[in-house]
């Protein structure tokens, strides 16, 4: 088999075993609407205007419920010998890697794409747009290529799922910054145009840490 | 082992004679500034305590890149020592960056991009300690921290250049002004910054050391047995 089918064969394995379960989706579904509700009671008390904290509320649920799914996504693994099962097969460490990271990007999207309706109705600020559309994938993308490799080392130690956050979310600070930059200027009508450079930035932080993930992640699973 | 000791000690007798000269050279001999008097004599302690803390996090991503390529483990002794000692360092910029802030600008704390960074870093490198503190077989915990680290102090530029974008966007209200120094007060910032970069070598190697001889006592119990 080539490296492609290879790799998604793996994909198809994680779709599968969502398409059964539905832990992961309905999981990360209801907690980002959960913090969706939270961050509304927090800010109405003091913000006048609710729709000025709604890029930071938006982000904010995206990367916590990322961090829920990404952290299922890698102990999944862990259950029943998964992943010394992935390493027996005659499969590149890389197409792993390829293959979570992949997985998570889907469930990653599909949680938020479902999201965002409820959004827009919670905080009376339309967020379903196209260029929204651009943000929100390259944000994500950076976010489940740094969170499948922090996460694989994450649910390998004592401490399992209660490191993720404290790993993944400092290096992600400026993807953070500049996701939220973004959705903030184009929910003002600065237009794509308008907010290049926080575009290029998010660019820049996918591009060298999808490359770093994919060169390192071989160090995290080499048993 | 002894040459190591000998080292340690004499970077220990040099960095003790350096820091006592950095003392008395920025309390005694910098001229007092105009503005803030004797406040930014602070300046020679809280500037050189910032760079140890980077060159420690630097010392441990090439330690790491040491680590992954050739698996040795003085590698990874050397990373996490430097970690330990880059996050100690890291504490006390904040910690003297604070106390500095209070005076002269009457706030503990502002979102400026070297403050928010180094907290930041100071975040990513907690998190190392904590990932190593939860891993118990050697040779993962050695290789979990070096990508880790290398991932952290990749991150570091990136996350400057993000808040500095993010801040200068609004208003700035201290001017992060480049300190144009006399040159009484540029010398006794350099013998305050060789007194520090002498006290982390002297800590790295006493450290490192400490590593190495867990290291043999490990082997020999396992000897014993």
């Amino acid at each position: 088999m080539s490296f492609l089918r290879k790799t998604w064969a793996l994909i198809a394995k994680d779709l599968a075993v969502e398409r059964r379960t539905r832990e992961t989706l309905n999981v990360m579904f209801v907690f980002s609407v959960m913090v969706v509700v939270i961050l509304n009671f927090a800010f109405e008390l003091r913000v006048e205007n609710v729709r000025q904290v709604a890029p930071g509320a938006l982000w904010v649920a995206f990367a916590f419920a990322g961090v829920l799914g990404l952290n299922r996504s890698l102990a999944r693994e862990r259950e029943d010998g998964c992943l010394e099962g992935l390493m027996l097969a005659p499969l590149d460490r890389t197409a792993i890697f390829l293959a979570k990271a992949a997985a998570n990007l889907f469930f990653m999207l599909g949680s938020e794409a479902i999201v965002l309706p409820l959004f827009t109705v919670l905080f009376g600020v339309n967020v379903l747009r196209a260029d929204l559309a651009a943000v929100i994938l390259l944000g994500t993308l950076g976010l489940a290529a740094v969170g499948t490799l922090l996460a694989a080392m994450a649910v390998q130690t004592r401490a399992r799922d209660v490191l993720l956050p404290i790993l993944l979310l400092p290096v992600s600070v400026p993807l953070l910054i500049a996701a939220a930059k973004a959705t903030g200027g184009l929910l003002d009508g600065a237009g794509l145009a308008g907010v290049a450079g926080w575009l290029r930035l998010l660019g820049g932080f996918d591009a060298l840490f999808v490359a770093l993930s994919y060169v390192l992640f071989e160090y995290v699973v080499e048993e | 082992m002894i040459t190591r000791e000998r080292a340690g000690l004499v970077l220990a007798g040099l960095s003790g004679l350096a820091m006592l000269a950095a003392i008395y050279m920025a309390l005694v001999y910098a001229p007092t500034e105009r503005t803030m008097g004797a406040l930014q004599r602070i300046f020679y302690f809280h500037v050189p305590v910032a760079m140890v803390a980077f060159v420690a996090f630097g010392v441990a991503f090439v330690a790491s890149i040491g680590y992954l390529v050739s698996a040795e483990r003085r590698w990874d002794g050397l990373a996490c020592s430097a970690v330990e000692i880059g996050e100690v360092f890291a504490s006390l910029v904040l910690l003297t960056g604070m106390l500095w802030a209070r005076a002269a600008w009457n706030t503990w704390w502002t979102w400026d991009p070297r403050l928010t960074t180094t907290l930041v870093l100071w975040l990513i490198y907690a998190g190392y300690l904590m990932l190593r503190s939860s891993v118990e077989d050697e040779g993962r915990r050695a290789r979990y921290s070096a990508v880790l680290a290398i991932i952290g102090f990749v991150d570091v530029p990136v996350v400057f250049m993000a808040i500095r974008w993010w801040r200068t966007i609004h208003p700035v209200v201290f001017e992060a002004s480049g300190v144009n120094l006399e040159p009484a007060m540029l010398t006794a910032f350099m013998v305050a910054m060789v007194a520090f970069l002498l006290l982390l070598a002297a800590l790295l190697v006493a450290r490192a050391g400490l590593e190495a001889l867990a290291e043999e006592v490990e082997f020999l119990r396992r000897r014993v047995q």
